[in-house]
């Protein structure tokens, strides 16, 4: 009966212990990391690698459009240069703030009209705008992530990007989960 | 494999491991076909799939699994019942198992394996006199190869869908002449206690996986058959298995999943010759296979963005909602599992 409560004992604490031991190591990694903006950093400095702007200014200035605080998850690619020019990034609360001031915007806001709102801002403007994945497909962004199981893949709306003046090069449109 | 993949498949790796803790690596190094191989959101797949081309995966499972309340077909029985017709009879039964999986897709429609146990088990008996007793033993399971084909793909709007066949073949590594000692001397262990099959093994089936942005469901079928009697005169009988899963996901990053399982293992067909049937149900080859059903809840998480994109933690926990053995054998009570997966 000892060696039935003593390994008992041994395979329960045993287990609770390596059970606590990855949820300390990694819990507060899971709470911070929802929605990947991590990731979507890194997508968006790829994406310009292979876009055409007709005009650029001396910065390139990269816009993003969120209810949350999220623009501290793009510093990976603070310090980077994107088409020889050195990357800044703002986050955008107002529309006013999207009049000449980027050119890249991504959109991560929650409620649809405002999507739209944002979007109608920036018509007829040569601004590659991005959005996030929360939006049904095909929402009016020149490049749209979208899920694939357990990946985040782009769709690209390559005739609403050629009509603002942007083109994207062969290999993006050939990466591009769909291209419209 | 060559140079090239070899490089990314350090680097992910590199980044899988070292991002949680200490290394700021910079996910700007990934290409745009290396960003959209990453594992982001989370569901892990049960049971067979298929991996992208040049991804490797890495899990480690460990499971502890408890066995009480002896049975004779769906019914329970006590132990002086049991009792009545041998000498001993096993009370409690635990294993605790730790399982290394390793991985590798050479191509987007195939993915190979290899997996390996490692298993601790301990089983409780009381005599007809009145006494207790315990046998032990531990060591290698039988190592597992094999295959994952992916036979047929397509999308909707909606979700994607793909079907694949499994195919696996077992080395007979684990031991099948564990000993212990008992009232009786230091005896070979009966069935249930070995550690192997001592058996050739193969595996054949059929999967179907469906993903939607959210949620992702599945169903696998499976039977394992024997192909060589072993060293003691023995081999198990075929083994059908079907499972049907179900996850959904509750944020990017967090998964609930849902699995029931049927089992059905054949019967002992042989005998080892160096076990009494008399003493002790479990050294009768009459009492053994079973016919069960498992219901297993668990949840899923990915582990931070950086190796959110490659690591992933689940945990599990089953319990059987109807069970049937044959003669007589302890019924399962529960297992739970946790599992820690790379893909690099």
């Amino acid at each position: 009966m000892f060696i039935f409560h003593h390994y008992q004992s041994r395979v329960v604490n045993h287990f609770a212990v390596l059970v606590l031991l990855i949820l300390c190591l990694f819990c507060q990694r899971v709470v911070a990391q929802d929605n990947n903006y991590q990731i979507k950093a890194a997508y968006l400095y790829q994406f310009s690698n292979f876009v055409k702007w007709q005009v650029l200014k001396d910065e390139f200035v990269i816009g993003i459009v969120s209810d949350a605080d999220i623009i501290g998850e793009f510093e990976v690619i603070e310090g980077k240069k994107i088409k020889g020019k050195p990357v800044r990034f703002i986050a955008i609360h107002q529309l006013e703030q999207l009049d000449d001031c980027c050119s890249l915007v991504f959109v991560a806001i929650d409620k649809k009209a405002q999507l739209h709102s944002f979007l109608a801002k920036l018509r007829n403007k040569p601004v590659l705008t991005v959005l996030d994945h929360q939006y049904p497909k095909n929402s009016n962004g020149m490049i749209q992530f979208v899920r694939s199981g357990t990946k985040l893949k782009f769709t690209v709306n390559n005739t609403l990007a050629k009509n603002h003046g942007i083109n994207f090069s062969a290999f993006l449109l050939q990466v591009a989960k769909d291209v419209y | 494999m060559n140079l090239i993949n070899l490089s990314k498949s350090l680097k992910l790796l590199l980044l899988s491991l070292f991002s949680s803790c200490c290394w700021s690596g910079n996910l700007t190094d990934l290409n745009l076909v290396e960003l959209g191989e990453l594992d982001v959101f989370t569901a892990s797949i049960f049971r067979a799939h298929i991996h992208n081309k040049n991804q490797w995966m890495f899990s480690y499972n460990y499971s502890v699994m408890h066995m009480e309340q002896m049975a004779q077909g769906k019914d329970k029985i006590t132990s002086e019942q049991v009792l009545e017709n041998y000498m001993a009879t096993p009370t409690e039964m635990d294993m605790t198992m730790q399982m290394f999986h390793l991985m590798y897709a050479p191509s987007n429609n195939l993915t190979t394996m290899i997996a390996l146990h490692y298993m601790n088990k301990e089983m409780r008996h009381q005599t007809r006199m009145g006494g207790e007793f315990t046998t032990r033993s531990s060591g290698l399971g039988d190592i597992k190869l094999g295959i994952n084909y992916k036979f047929y793909e397509y999308d909707y709007d909606v979700n994607s869908n793909y079907w694949y066949s499994l195919f696996n073949f077992t080395l007979p590594v684990g031991s099948i002449d564990k000993k212990a000692q008992t009232p009786g001397g230091f005896t070979t262990l009966p069935y249930p206690m070995q550690l192997g099959s001592g058996s050739y093994q193969t595996e054949i089936g059929l999967g179907f996986t469906s993903t939607f942005t959210d949620r992702a469901w599945g169903i696998v079928s499976s039977i394992q058959t024997t192909l060589t009697h072993n060293d003691a005169d023995y081999h198990h009988g075929n083994l059908i298995q079907v499972d049907l899963w179900y996850k959904q996901a509750l944020s990017d990053t967090f998964s609930f999943n849902i699995l029931t399982q049927y089992y059905d293992q054949d019967r002992i067909y042989g005998e080892d010759a160096r076990l009494n049937n008399m003493i002790v149900p479990t050294a009768d080859v009459n009492n053994q296979g079973f016919r069960r059903v498992d219901l297993t809840l668990g949840v899923g998480w990915l582990l931070g963005e950086l190796s959110a994109t490659q690591q992933s933690m689940s945990i599990d926990y089953k319990k059987p909602i109807w069970q049937d053995v044959n003669g007589i054998q302890l019924r399962l009570n529960w297992n739970v599992s946790v599992n820690w997966q790379v893909n690099f």
